[in-house]
Formats: structure tokens, C-alpha cells, sequence
């Protein structure tokens, strides 16, 4: 693949997935700087050897990949004076009263359970729920075992339920019992 | 429905709900692709396949010979270059990642290009935008605003380190590597003696000059390419000159050149900002030289050289020319420097060593004795009228052997000796501020900065120190690595 060839299917590329990356970052950081910088560091990485992304099965899974292993591996969101603060725990915008009862409130509940896991966790309920990946996959993904990923999503539900219980909401019923931890 | 199924439809409604409250990407994915522009791309030749275990070890033994053979070819390559062509007209722009002229040396890897194969260790070329390697060692600074600046530097390297852009755009607080640079300018600056490049200036966002031993390059897209400066012709027309000094103000750029050092005559030559034509600008006098510094803030430039080398460098006197019109003309300043009392057991010549413009127009003068040994304190004076009357000191910081004087205005001096000090009352009491400084420069009357050598001297600083009280007080911002 000659360079223009590569540079032309990285511009392709980044045009028509950025949107769905950042959406994945964003959930992943808490907050969109940290998600922007999340997506350009993963991209422009990728993008001296695109030759290589372009020629995987599916590209896009693999530069999903690259952007869940770089956040898991602390390329963002160290706590070091010498890098940006990436604020991973950072309060995210909250939807405003007249919200409340809406899916907002719904969203706001599930950015604070992910921003109370550990990376490794909030990447598997990320592409989880929102990329529908099985779990087999996932694991594969984060190079952890099929069995951890079932027992993050377990847990995240529980952790999910009792959120939802303390706002007393009328979706659930009292007496449902959740799977065991 | 089960409470499970139900508390998973929840978890990725919210999901899709967060996720799509993070707005357009269109403005993220045009700056990605921007970035690209800049970044090498490795030509794999073929997909990836899956490697089977059994082939791990062969293919490390097989990189190990190729690397070691690659070093040979390199250090074979570096010891076959003789001295510099003579000037030849522009080449075409360098882009970042091609590798240009000769193969480089064993320490300044090339990067991957298309057209040629790579012979020697690869370098990882580190994308614009993404952070600034680990081990980054800053070398040389240059702001085009309090907010806005640029590091050289030098980083990690397959076969040791290469030279490193680092940009900021917050005044320091955070850093993101540079465009790669190409690899006729990659080298160790800590390592190359005289050949390599090892200063950088910048005149607005685009525009921008690299220059050292290896020659003189510029940049107007942000570093992202560049494209090498001819410079004049050495004795005889032999050769290149010697590049002492750039700096650049309102838009246009000066740079002091000498053909040789010592014994050759000094030229100043003067450009618009991001041309490559340069004319010779006339001075008082064309005397040999044995060496020059140019110092320069707006309209106000100063000229430090050492002349009348015919009795050996060593009983050089110091020559300063001033200009107040960014260096359309010049006149001779009268040496400073107040003579030692007579003394029979030493001389009693007192040189200018270095001179630093202030924003305000300030200049001041390291007084140092030209003997060492005397006892006698080095001395700094500082005019407020160009150049026309100067003043010494109330009283001199300390130490017979300082350097890295900086005006940062009539009233906050400062100079490194045996540690940084700071005077706010144009010199009449001096505190120690930081260590010693291998680096000192100020952007305004009240930013500056100071780069202090990581353990061993000249291996660069990891830590950028600021100031913004006139450098009464500085923080720092450390590198990772």
C-alpha cells in the first residue's frame, strides 16, 4: 500500500468512525476533552502502520481495541503531575431537575457507576452495552478471561439495581432477585 | 421480563444516552486527519498474518543480527563523512520521516520511508499531538507568547536518542510532542559536539528556524516539514559559515554568521520572517573575530564579539555594536566593562561575556576579568538609553564565574553562577532563586523560563521551571521519564 493510498483510507477511515470512538472514549473518561485526546492519541498511533489496520478483518474492532487497551494501560488518566489530568473521576454534567425522571437520569446513574470502577471494568461494561460485544470477545479484546468479564457485568447489574432501588423505580419490582454475585 | 433482562436494556439505554451527549466528532476527525499530515507511514508491503510460537525466537534472532549489522553500517557511514559540501542552492523540503543527504549516523536512526529502504535501526516517530516521550530531555526553548512555545530536545531511540520537538499552548502546564523531525536533523544533541541542531526559534504559529553545527533549517507549517537554509560561503569560498546566533522580532530574523572561528570576519545578515533570502547588513567595524553572541528583544539588539584575536584568542577584547531599528543599522557601543585596579600580579582587563535585551529595552553586560585567578568578582552593568551609558550594580551576585545572564527588565536581573540569582532592584540586592541554570530566557518583562541539566551537565534538563514575577519565584513542570 503506497502512502497516499494509506493516508487516503486513514482520512476515510477517521471521517466515518470518529463519531462512534469518541462516544466509546467519552464513556470510558468521563469527559470529552479527555475522550478527544483519548480518540487522536489512538488514531495517529495507529496510523504509521494503517496499512496493517486497513488489512485486519475488521478494522474498526481493532482500532476499538488499540482505544480500550491505550485507556486501560494508563496512557490517559494518570494521576501524575508531569501529564495532563485526564479528571477520569470526574462528576459528569448532570441533567437538570426538570430531567429527573427522563433517560438522563438514567444516563447520569450509569456515568457515576463507571466512573467508580477500575479501567479494566468500565472498558468491559463498555463495550458490553454499548458495542454488544459477547463476552468471549471482550476477552479476547482485553486479553482476560471469558469468566471475569461475566463476573464484571454481574456485578455492574447488582451494583445497577441497588442505584436504581434507592430511587425507588417503578420499572423493577420489589421482590426481583438478582443473579449472585 | 427478568429483573436481569430489564437492568440490561437500562444499562444500555443509559449507554447509548451518555454516549450520544458527547456531541459532533467532525472537528475532532478533521484535526486528527491534519495531525496525520506530519507521520510517516511504514510500508508493511502485506497484511498481517498469525505468527506461530515456534517463529518467535528465530525472528528475534534474526532482528538481533540486523540490528547489530545495521549498527556496523552506521558507525562505517559516520566515520566516511568529511566536511561539508559548499553551499549548495535550497533542496527540496525535507519532509518529516524522509531521510535526506547522507545516511545518518548509528545514532540518529532514519525513520521508515516508502521510497527506501530503511539500512539502519528504525525510529519510532512519535505523532503531533501525542505526549511527549517518555525521557524527553529539553535542550533549547522558544515562546511567541507568554502561552504558546516550542522545546528541542531529545528523546529515547532505537540505538540511543534522538532530537524531539515538544509543543505547549497553556505556558508550560502541559506538553504534547511536535511534529517527528527529519532525520537530517535527528540527533543527540547532548552527543554530537558541534554537528548537530541544537536551537530553535519560532516567529509565529507556522514559522520557525532550527539551527546548530549541522546548518540552518526552516519550517512555515509548524514543524510539520522543512526545508534546509543555505549559508554563506566559508574562507575562500570553502565550505559553509558558522551559524552564532538567530533570533527574531516583528517579523523579521537576524542571524550572526562567522567563516571561521577564530580569525575570520564577522557578518550579520538580516531576513523577513520565513524567506530565504538574507542580506548583509554592514558593522561598525568587520574586525576578525574569535567568537559572537547576538542578543535581541524587538528593535533593540545587541552584537557581543571578541576581536583583534591577532595576539591569540586569549587577548581578544570584547566588542559590542548596537542597533535600535532591528538591525538596519548599527553603531559601535564602547566597551562597559570598568578595567581592575592595576595590579602587577594580574591583568587588568576586564571583557563583556555575555549582554541580555530586555523587554523594556534594558541592556545589561556580564563584566567578567579576562585573567582567571585574580580574586575579582564578576560584575553587571545596565543601560537604560541603548547602549550610550551603563551603570554598574550596587552590588554583584556573588562568584568570579558566572553565566546565563538574563534581563528580564531594568529592575529583575538575573544571572547563574553558583546557584540562579535573582535581583528585583536592578542588581542593588541578589537572592538565590533555583540551582544552576544551563538554560535562562524571558518572553515578557514577567515570563521566563530556566532549564536546569539533568545529573550529568549537557544532557539536557527534564524540567521546565517558569516564572511569572519577574523570576523572584518558579515552578516547575517535569517530564515524565
Amino acid at each position: 500500500m503506497t502512502e497516499q493510498t494509506s493516508s487516503a483510507e486513514f482520512a476515510l477511515f477517521v471521517r466515518a468512525h470518529t463519531n462512534d470512538l469518541l462516544r466509546s472514549a467519552y464513556l470510558l473518561t468521563g469527559n470529552r476533552a479527555a475522550a478527544e485526546d483519548l480518540v487522536q492519541d489512538t488514531l495517529l498511533r495507529l496510523y504509521p502502520s494503517w496499512s496493517r489496520v486497513s488489512a485486519a478483518d475488521v478494522p474498526m474492532a481493532y482500532v476499538r481495541r488499540s482505544l480500550t487497551n491505550n485507556f486501560i494501560n494508563g496512557r490517559r488518566g494518570k494521576n501524575s503531575p508531569a501529564q495532563r489530568e485526564y479528571l477520569v473521576a470526574d462528576t459528569p454534567e448532570r441533567a437538570t431537575p426538570t430531567d429527573f425522571a427522563g433517560h438522563l437520569a438514567d444516563a447520569d446513574l450509569v456515568q457515576d457507576l463507571l466512573a467508580s470502577l477500575p479501567p479494566r471494568a468500565r472498558a468491559v461494561l463498555v463495550l458490553r452495552f454499548l458495542h454488544d460485544l459477547p463476552d468471549e470477545q471482550i476477552a479476547a479484546d482485553l486479553d482476560i478471561r471469558a469468566g471475569t468479564v461475566r463476573s464484571i457485568v454481574s456485578r455492574s447489574l447488582t451494583a445497577l439495581r441497588g442505584e436504581l432501588a434507592r430511587r425507588d423505580r417503578p420499572a423493577l419490582s420489589p421482590q426481583s432477585k438478582g443473579r449472585p454475585s | 421480563m427478568s429483573d436481569e433482562r430489564e437492568l440490561t436494556a437500562v444499562m444500555h439505554r443509559a449507554m447509548a444516552t451518555r454516549a450520544a451527549t458527547v456531541g459532533d466528532a467532525t472537528a475532532l476527525a478533521e484535526r486528527i486527519i491534519r495531525e496525520s499530515d506530519g507521520v510517516a507511514v511504514v510500508d508493511h508491503g502485506r497484511p498481517p498474518s498469525r505468527i506461530h510460537p515456534w517463529l518467535v525466537p528465530l525472528m528475534a534472532a534474526a532482528l538481533i543480527v540486523f540490528l547489530v549489522g545495521s549498527v556496523v553500517i552506521g558507525v562505517r557511514v559516520l566515520a566516511g563523512r568529511g566536511n561539508q559540501p559548499a553551499v549548495q542552492p535550497p533542496p527540496a523540503p525535507v519532509t518529516s520521516g524522509a531521510p535526506t543527504g547522507s545516511p545518518p549516523p548509528s545514532s540518529a536512526p532514519s525513520a521508515g520511508p516508502t521510497s527506501t529502504p530503511s539500512t539502519g535501526p528504525t525510529i519510532k516517530t512519535v505523532p503531533a499531538g501525542s505526549p511527549v516521550p517518555a525521557g524527553f530531555r529539553v535542550f533549547d526553548l522558544t515562546w511567541i507568547s507568554t502561552d504558546t512555545g516550542w522545546a528541542l530536545g531529545t528523546a529515547p531511540c532505537a540505538g540511543g536518542r534522538c532530537a524531539q520537538l515538544a509543543r505547549t499552548v497553556d505556558g508550560g502546564a502541559s506538553w504534547t510532542a511536535g511534529p517527528a523531525l527529519p532525520s537530517a536533523m535527528q540527533h543527540d544533541i547532548a552527543t554530537c559536539d558541534a554537528g548537530c541542531i541544537a536551537n530553535l526559534r519560532f516567529a509565529d504559529a507556522t514559522t520557525g528556524y532550527a539551527f546548530g553545527g549541522a546548518g540552518l533549517y526552516l519550517t512555515t507549517d509548524a514543524g510539520h516539514s522543512w526545508r534546509q537554509q543555505p549559508l554563506p560561503a566559508g574562507p575562500g569560498g570553502q565550505g559553509t559559515s558558522l551559524l552564532l546566533g538567530l533570533e527574531i522580532a516583528d517579523g523579521t530574523a537576524l542571524r550572526l554568521v562567522a567563516g571561521c572561528l577564530p580569525g575570520c570576519p564577522l557578518t550579520l545578515q538580516r531576513s523577513v520572517v520565513g524567506t530565504s533570502s538574507w542580506q548583509s547588513v554592514p558593522l561598525p567595524s568587520g574586525g576578525m573575530t574569535s567568537g559572537g553572541q547576538l542578543a535581541r528583544a524587538g528593535n533593540t539588539v545587541v552584537i557581543r564579539t571578541s576581536g583583534n584575536p591577532a595576539g591569540g584568542a586569549g587577548r581578544a577584547t570584547s566588542v559590542l555594536f548596537g542597533s535600535t531599528d532591528g538591525g538596519a543599522r548599527w553603531r559601535t557601543i564602547t566597551e562597559p566593562c570598568p578595567a581592575l585596579p592595576a595590579n602587577a600580579g594580574y591583568s587588568s582587563e576586564v571583557d563583556t561575556t555575555e549582554v541580555s535585551v530586555a523587554g523594556d529595552g534594558t541592556i545589561a553586560v556580564l563584566c567578567e576579568p579576562r585573567q582567571a585567578g585574580t580574586g575579582q568578582p564578576a560584575t553587571i552593568m545596565t543601560s537604560r538609553d541603548g547602549g550610550a551609558s551603563f551603570t554598574v550594580t550596587a552590588s554583584d551576585p556573588g562568584g568570579s564565574t558566572l553565566d546565563h545572564l538574563a534581563a528580564a527588565s531594568g529592575s529583575d536581573l538575573l544571572v547563574s553562577g553558583a546557584g540562579l540569582m535573582h535581583s528585583a532592584d536592578s542588581g542593588a540586592h541578589w537572592q538565590r532563586v533555583l540551582a544552576p541554570v544551563s538554560y535562562l530566557g524571558f518572553e515578557s518583562e514577567q515570563v521566563g523560563r530556566a532549564l536546569i541539566d539533568s545529573a550529568s551537565a549537557g544532557q539536557g534538563s527534564a524540567v521546565v521551571w517558569t516564572t511569572i514575577d519577574g523570576g523572584a519565584h518558579w515552578t516547575a513542570f517535569t517530564f515524565p521519564g
